[in-house]
């Protein structure tokens, strides 16, 4: 085993291992314990900066075959994820005081990155459960509400369902063609074998419930309500990302036919339906954007209607904005005390008369997130129906372009609290805390230059 | 050259306002104010230049910037003039001024975020106009969306919050099903030709078969159809205007509502011509019910706003009418009807946003007589009325004129070949002339004559500043009433190419050759 | 800038000094102004009309400048000189200026006075646009500007709603007239490709285009001028019309605007040559309303309403000649009428003035003594309108009856009978208004009685200039200056050995109307009042107009009303579509509502889902085919 190829390769994962592994040794060796943000912080930039630098090169290799491979999408995807992590990192310290918080986190993080350069089974296992297992911790150690303990149940006892799915379905694969690679997987998908078919339909079903598509669906309202804002944010993005991403270097380039096409673009539709209708009637925010984000996950499922050449760039840069945009929303909320205060729809009202510069934000992200130009959210939509329709489905991209109509109410009713409802009496104007400031604008920057000039990173992509 | 880098000196200032006003400290509105007129000024300086430059013998585009945008799909940063948006362009930035100037008693509340609002809509507006890339154009269509539902959500009437939201849902419906049309024209072209390309330019010599025409024109068509409003899909505009603010109601009605008419005439008809060539009886029949259905409705109004939206709706049914007739009058009178009324709307507005902020009521009724109490504002008011029934020297004039001639002209013909119906239309839209005058000086008499009634009374005239905005605003009227000529020189090339694409274009038999739909080339693919 | 030009714009120099600065210049300026430029325009206009009468009557054309050019054919604004329109730019200059100078004495004591003098001028700029635009587009400019001077002018007392509703009402009808004469404009377009009625004229005098049918184009305009000139249906407007200042009625709804739908059939006679259908409908139209409104005038009371429609059924006389073919006739009777018109209209005016604003007959009488000038000229002018020879009237009146029943060209014995008994009722109503006014015995109250005085000059002398022109304006035979462009028709052979019985039945019509009105309304009408009980339903008809304003607002008005509100706004707007949207979105509503609910955070519910969407997505992946 070449050693110098195996560092090169796996560079982000072993920073982010290292930087875990300082992060436990301060928790465990220091009385009271520092540096921790700073560490983690330092851990995932450098994890960042090295995986988009070896995607901008290009740089390919295989240190376990069959089983560990990267190449410059592969990169890119996991500098995409590890950029979304940042934010999340920096809200963290206010709501959770001391260690295990950005250990998890980083340990979640080295899973979701071991899955995007997985090419079997095995390593696409092993990287789920060590992306998902922290976060259900990280959802019951948001202990600010009795609720966060029940949720985290339900998403421990779903999310264990959907292990449960991906093994069977796995078994079933490698029992129909004795292999484990995920390669095996593509060549499934157009036999009329119904073993195949259904080893194809369960693997295929896991992921729709890590990615919380209708009817897989419920245990994300509860969970997004009950975690705390940047633990609802890291589920929101960073682990929505990683199953999307992962999800198209299982499908690899081949492109769906026949009953699995209907399947996707049902499931995904009623996602999309089901969640921008849910929405309307919330009144915490969270709860908002959970079933907002079961809505985008069918948006980003549609993807898979297309070409496999376009679907990669196309989830990647959907992945990458709504990531962005959530977390831009989530940076700007006020910093009431009270996490339930907080997170009431109402709480928003005359926001802007209290801190225009965050209700600006929120007012931008909810504007990407319905979709509406010329902020990214448009853009990378478009580049979602371009591919659904370019594969001939266009009677499934009008219908999809429709349900997003269904999405923009809710979205626009943000604003008018913010901008258009007289604030309630009793909250002062106070303003955001530094490290909100910090992941504002570590999502605002690329943000805007996604708006003036998506070419230049689509043209990576 | 220097023209293209004046183009994008105008678009762009109303962004360095923005950027100018956001660096001002809190609470200096005066400064805010000013400085907002002074930016809208040069950017109508600019634009006034780009006009007298612009060269009425020159078939394309000019001052053209074209730059690669998102080259992977062949989407460019294509903007420039052309005979199409010349008189629009020069319209926008001429209301601009007068827009910011109007709300300077007017909006007392987050005066900077006002302002910023009212210049992004200027980009975005100007963005639609210049913008010769269909993703582009798309782009800044749908742009213009955010500012207004802040406008109106903000600083807008009692039911605002409802207002606001139909004319963003209402609108984003057919914004939804036109870019569903525009990325299926694009990637049947791709298909057909191998180009990949939102260039207007290109996308013009797209072959579909008529089926597909017709699909696309129709989701292109419900959209502009929203924007211009035609009836059925009008409802929406008066609540806008009457919950809107003054500066909201002004810019509805002088530009925005545009949008919708120079989408037909820009990309609806001339990028699906042979289905628009069918499609022309049925929009010449809802144009000429948007005459009289809006001139009926108006009659019936007891809101001064809602008589000038009403209005709005019957006169835009005249652009309608200008352009289905497909006979160069009617073209050339069609665009000169959008700029007349853009004149006329946003000046019987900025008119209503004055009365408002002294009497503070909208009721036709609470008025009357104030030809005496007011002389100066009535004289104003009376000139404006007159212009948009279009009484000759008055720019209302020109474009009915040439309307109703293009439409007859193109009428006549057709009823000599055995087929009447067009000829009916043209007859009832020319009756909609008497309507408009019923309408209108119903309004002018209840409330300039008779005894006098002013709520909140007495009140002061018009000041030098509501003077010289209405006097400014009358210089077009008048010029393009009079000595329409030389505008009219400047868009006659767009109004013989549209001519040509549209009228000009062989119905399906030619088309024989054309490729199946695309969804049924990519099937095939896949087998 | 040519002289024709200057003839034009002189009085909109006018209107704009007096309308921006007038107030600030004081009343005798604008007097200066207001009268000094008509004048002006009036002395240019001579000068033209001599150099074209020295040029051989070739057509003076003076191009201004190009309105537009589409598609290669091109709108000019043109001026243009033929002797038609000489005759019609020296009555409207010259009456114009008259009446301008009238007015300084008239409106003396008005607040507005620099307003009325700016309107009046520019009233003046767009008749003259009118009678001397080339093409008909310059032409139909000055129409409808003339429209809304009237409308200014009409309600040029706007206090009172009366009033103003008056004006409203002037417009809108004559905006339906406008709406014809569009469509017969685009028609001609259509037809020659060209507005300037000279070369439309030319094109028919070559065979009628194909494509279009003159006698269409023929009734098309003439629905314009039916609303200009106030012929049956659309005449409701003029009577109301009178709520203007009396200058007004005398100059706008008598002497000159009205006219213009008699000018514009005599100018496009080369397409009405042609209509031979739309010629009787002229002739038709003009007839009954000449009858119609002489018999309404028989019972009015109002001096002015009287008057108005005595002009509505002069107007008709002049149709009738125009549709016969005798477009000199009509125009020949235009201008008489002009003269004796407005002199009664002023006068009248003088009388008003005298009175201290009453203007009710019933309350007049034995004026002569107190205000011998003014009713010295409105008896001469009354006998002129009768039709008394040697005066003006008379001979345009006589040659009207003379074609009438002569000409080839739809002439008939009916006609002739209508327009006779019009004559004869013309005579006596005007006599009656006569008598009622100047003679037998005093019936105003001492009040007013006290305060009667003969008006100032300015106004008594344009009285006597008037008059004269009234009595002898008929020596200069307007057809036969007018025969080399307007031809009269030919006469039927049957009708050779008539005219010179007609002549004496004109004249016996005038005196027997003279001696019927002496007769009833002599020693204070009571052989009138003795007549009144028989006649009484006739009588309120005749007083309610034939209550043909009544009809139209039941026919026309309140259903538009009606449809509007009830069926577009009520059904159409808020029942069908908002109705169905917000429908929708109370759909969107509810159904969110309910899948909200399904969020009820029931663990057994959540796996019940993931196994039911399980099992559903393998059967159907199963599903073959």
């Amino acid at each position: 085993m070449n050693w110098s190829v195996l560092l090169v390769a796996m560079a982000p994962e072993i920073l982010l291992l290292a930087g875990l592994v300082i992060l436990i040794l301060i928790d465990t060796f220091m009385a009271r314990p520092r540096g921790l943000l700073a560490v983690s912080v330092a851990a995932v930039i450098a994890a960042t900066v090295a995986a988009a630098a070896l995607a901008v090169i290009g740089y390919a290799a295989a240190p376990f075959p069959g089983h560990f491979s990267v190449d410059s999408s592969a990169y890119a995807a996991k500098a995409i994820v590890l950029v979304l992590a940042l934010p999340a990192l920096l809200l963290g310290r206010d709501d959770f005081r001391g260690g295990p918080f950005y250990s998890l986190l980083l340990s979640s993080m080295v899973g979701t990155t071991l899955i995007l350069s997985a090419d079997s089974f095995l390593t696409l296992f092993l990287g789920l459960e060590l992306m998902s297992i922290p976060v259900y911790v990280l959802v019951l150690l948001a202990m600010q509400r009795v609720e966060a303990t029940e949720a985290a149940l339900k998403y421990l006892i779903l999310g264990g369902t959907a292990t449960a799915m991906l093994l069977m379905g796995v078994s079933l694969l490698f029992g129909y063609t004795g292999s484990l690679s995920l390669g095996a997987f593509g060549s499934l998908l157009d036999t009329g074998n119904p073993m195949a078919q259904a080893a194809v339909v369960l693997i295929l079903l896991a992921f729709f419930l890590k990615a919380a598509i209708v009817p897989f669906h419920t245990w994300a309202p509860d969970a997004y309500e009950a975690a705390t804002v940047p633990v609802t944010g890291f589920m929101s993005t960073v682990i929505k990302a990683g199953v999307l991403l992962a999800a198209v270097r299982l499908f690899g380039v081949n492109s769906l036919s026949g009953r699995l096409v209907e399947l996707l673009a049902i499931l995904s539709l009623a996602s999309i339906v089901w969640g921008n209708l849910a929405a309307i009637r919330q009144t915490s925010f969270r709860r908002m954007i959970a079933y907002s984000s079961i809505a985008h996950a069918g948006y980003l499922f549609y993807a898979f209607l297309g070409d496999g050449e376009g679907r990669f760039e196309a989830v990647a840069f959907y992945a990458l904005v709504y990531g962005l945009m959530n977390m831009l929303a989530f940076a700007s909320l006020p910093a009431a005390g009270d996490d339930v205060e907080r997170d009431r729809l109402e709480n928003l009202k005359g926001y802007f008369q209290r801190a225009p510069f965050a209700a600006l934000m929120i007012a931008v992200a909810m504007f990407s997130l319905a979709g509406i130009p010329p902020l990214p959210g448009f853009v990378a939509k478009f580049l979602i129906f371009r591919n659904v329709m370019e594969a001939g489905y266009t009677l499934y991209a009008v219908l999809g372009l429709v349900g997003s109509y269904l999405g923009i109410y809710f979205y626009l009713r943000v604003l008018q609290y913010m901008f258009m409802s007289p604030a309630p009496s009793g909250l002062k104007p106070q303003p955001q805390a530094a490290l909100a400031l910090g992941a504002i604008a570590v999502c605002l920057v690329p943000a805007v230059i996604l708006t003036v000039y998506p070419g230049g990173l689509l043209r990576g992509l | 050259m220097a023209d293209a880098v004046l183009l994008n000196v105008v678009l762009y200032l109303p962004l360095l306002g923005i950027a100018l006003i956001v660096a001002l400290p809190e609470g200096d509105d005066e400064r805010v104010r000013s400085w907002s007129f002074g930016v809208m000024l040069a950017q109508f300086v600019i634009t006034a230049m780009l006009y007298l430059r612009f060269d009425p013998n020159v078939a394309g585009l000019q001052a053209e910037t074209n730059l690669p945008w998102i080259a992977d799909w062949g989407v460019s940063y294509r903007i420039g003039l052309d005979g199409y948006n010349v008189l629009l362009v020069l319209l926008t930035a001429f209301l601009g001024p007068l827009v910011v100037a109007g709300a300077f008693n007017a909006i007392r509340r987050d005066v900077r975020l006002f302002y910023a609002m009212v210049f992004f809509i200027q980009f975005a507006m100007l963005g639609t106009f210049v913008a010769q890339d269909l993703l582009l154009f798309y782009i800044f269509w749908e742009t213009m969306l955010i500012p207004m539902f802040l406008i109106i959500g903000i600083w807008g009437g009692e039911r605002r919050i409802y207002a606001t939201l139909k004319f963003v849902l209402y609108t984003a419906f057919g914004s939804i099903l036109m870019l569903a049309a525009l990325i299926y024209l694009v990637w049947s072209h791709y298909q057909a030709t191998g180009n990949l390309s939102f260039a207007l330019a290109d996308l013009f010599g797209a072959r579909l078969t008529l089926a597909e025409q017709g699909w696309l024109l129709a989701a292109f068509a419900l959209s502009f159809a929203i924007k211009v409003p035609m009836v059925p899909f009008h409802t929406w505009l008066p609540d806008a205007h009457v919950e809107a603010p003054t500066t909201g109601s002004v810019i509805l009605a002088g530009v925005l509502l545009k949008m919708g008419t120079y989408g037909f005439i820009k990309l609806g008809f001339p990028l699906f011509p042979q289905a628009a060539q069918l499609a022309m009886p049925a929009v010449m029949a809802l144009a000429v019910v948007s005459i009289v259905y809006g001139a009926c409705l108006a009659l019936v109004q007891t809101d001064i706003k809602k008589i000038i939206a009403y209005s709005s709706i019957s006169h835009l049914g005249y652009v309608m009418l200008g352009l289905a007739s497909l006979d160069l009058i009617g073209i050339q009178g069609a665009i000169i009807q959008m700029v007349s009324h853009g004149l006329t709307a946003a000046g019987l507005f900025l008119m209503v946003g004055m009365i408002y902020e002294r009497c503070h009521t909208r009721e036709l009724a609470a008025y009357g007589g104030l030809a005496k109490a007011l002389p100066v504002y009535s004289v104003f008011f009376m000139i404006l009325t007159l212009a948009a029934i279009g009484l000759p020297t008055t720019s209302g004039f020109t474009g009915e004129f040439l309307v109703l001639l293009g439409a007859f002209n193109a009428a006549w013909p057709q009823h000599l070949a055995g087929d009447s119906v067009p000829l009916v239309w043209a007859v009832i839209a020319v009756s909609g002339v008497v309507l408009g005058a019923m309408y209108m000086l119903w309004f002018a008499q209840r409330f300039l004559y008779g005894t006098t009634r002013v709520p909140h009374g007495p009140v002061a005239d018009l000041n030098r500043r509501e003077k010289l905005i209405l006097a400014a605003l009358l210089v077009p009227v008048f010029w393009i009433g009079l000595a329409p000529d030389e505008p009219m020189r400047k868009t006659e090339q767009a109004a013989l190419h549209f001519q040509r694409l549209v009228a000009g274009a062989q119905q399906p038999d030619a088309l024989a050759a054309a490729p199946p739909p695309l969804a049924q080339r990519r099937m095939e693919a896949a087998r | 800038m040519g002289a024709l030009t200057w003839i034009v714009v002189l009085p909109l120099l006018g209107f704009l000094i007096n309308g921006l600065a007038g107030n600030a210049l004081g009343k005798r300026f604008v007097s200066v102004v207001g009268c000094g430029l008509p004048i002006a325009s009036f002395l240019i206009a001579a000068a033209c009309v001599a150099s074209l009468l020295a040029g051989g009557s070739k057509p003076l054309i003076e191009t201004a400048f190009t309105w537009a050019v589409v598609g290669g054919k091109s709108f000019e604004i043109a001026f243009y000189l033929d002797r038609l329109s000489a005759v019609m730019v020296l009555v409207v200059t010259g009456v114009g200026s008259l009446i301008h100078i009238y007015s300084t004495g008239y409106m003396h004591d008005d607040e507005s006075y620099a307003r009325f003098f700016a309107y009046l001028n520019l009233f003046l700029f767009f008749m003259l646009l009118l009678v001397l635009g080339r093409s008909m587009l310059v032409l139909f400019v000055g129409w409808e500007g003339v429209g809304l001077a009237s409308y200014l002018l009409i309600g040029f007392w706007f206090e009172d709603p009366e009033k103003a509703a008056a004006g409203k009402k002037a417009f809108i009808t004559n905006r339906i007239g406008d709406a014809g004469f569009l469509l017969g404009m685009f028609l001609v377009f259509f037809a020659v490709g060209t507005l300037d009625m000279d070369r439309v004229n030319a094109a028919f005098a070559a065979g009628v285009p194909a494509g279009v049918s003159a006698s269409v184009i023929g009734v098309l305009l003439f629905v314009g001028a039916t609303g200009k000139s106030a012929q049956i249906p659309l005449h409701v407007w003029l009577p109301d019309a009178m709520a203007g200042p009396t200058p007004v009625s005398a100059l706008i709804h008598a002497a000159t605007m009205v006219t213009a739908g008699v000018y514009l059939v005599a100018r496009m006679s080369g397409i009405y040559v042609h209509a031979e259908t739309a010629s009787q409908v002229v002739a038709t139209v003009g007839v009954l309303t000449a009858f119609f409104a002489a018999t309404v005038a028989l019972v009015q009371t109002d001096i002015k309403r009287v008057l108005a429609y005595s002009t509505v059924s002069q107007l008709g006389f002049m149709f009738l000649a125009a549709g016969v073919g005798a477009y000199g006739v009509a125009i020949f009777h235009v201008v008489t009428h002009a003269f004796f018109k407005a002199c009664l209209f002023l006068g009248a005016g003088s009388v008003i003035h005298a009175m201290s604003g009453e203007q009710d007959i019933r309350r007049m009488g034995g004026l002569a003594r107190k205000i011998p000038v003014t009713f010295a000229t409105f008896a001469v002018s009354t006998a002129a309108i009768a039709g008394l020879p040697p005066l003006s009237g008379f001979f345009s009146k006589d040659e009207i009856l003379w074609f009438a029943y002569g000409s080839v060209t739809g002439g008939s014995p009916w006609l002739l009978l209508l327009a006779s008994a019009t004559a004869l009722l013309t005579a006596f109503y005007m006599f009656r208004l006569l008598w009622l006014t100047f003679f037998g015995r005093p019936r105003m109250d001492e009040e007013v009685a006290h305060h009667i005085h003969e008006s100032p000059w300015s106004m008594t002398g344009v009285l006597v200039v008037l008059a004269l022109l009234a009595a002898f304006g008929g020596f200069f035979s307007i057809p036969q200056f007018l025969e080399p462009m307007l031809p009269l028709p030919a006469i039927r052979p049957q009708a050779q050995s008539f005219h010179g019985p007609l002549v004496w039945i004109a004249t016996g019509l005038g005196v027997g109307g003279l001696l019927l009105a002496a007769y009833f309304y002599g020693n204070d009408a009571v052989r009138a009042a003795a007549l009144r009980p028989g006649f009484e339903p006739v009588h309120r008809l005749l007083s309610g107009k034939y209550y043909i304003d009544e009809l139209y607002d039941a026919v026309l008005g309140r259903p538009l009303a009606w449809i509007s509100e009830k069926v577009f706004l009520r059904i159409g707007d808020r029942l069908l579509i908002d109705g169905s949207l917000n429908g929708l979105a109370a759909l969107a509503e509810r159904s969110a509502g309910r899948l909200s609910k399904m969020q009820t955070g029931n663990l057994h519910l959540y796996l019940f889902l993931v196994l039911a969407g399980l099992v559903g997505a393998l059967i159907w992946s199963w599903r073959n085919g």
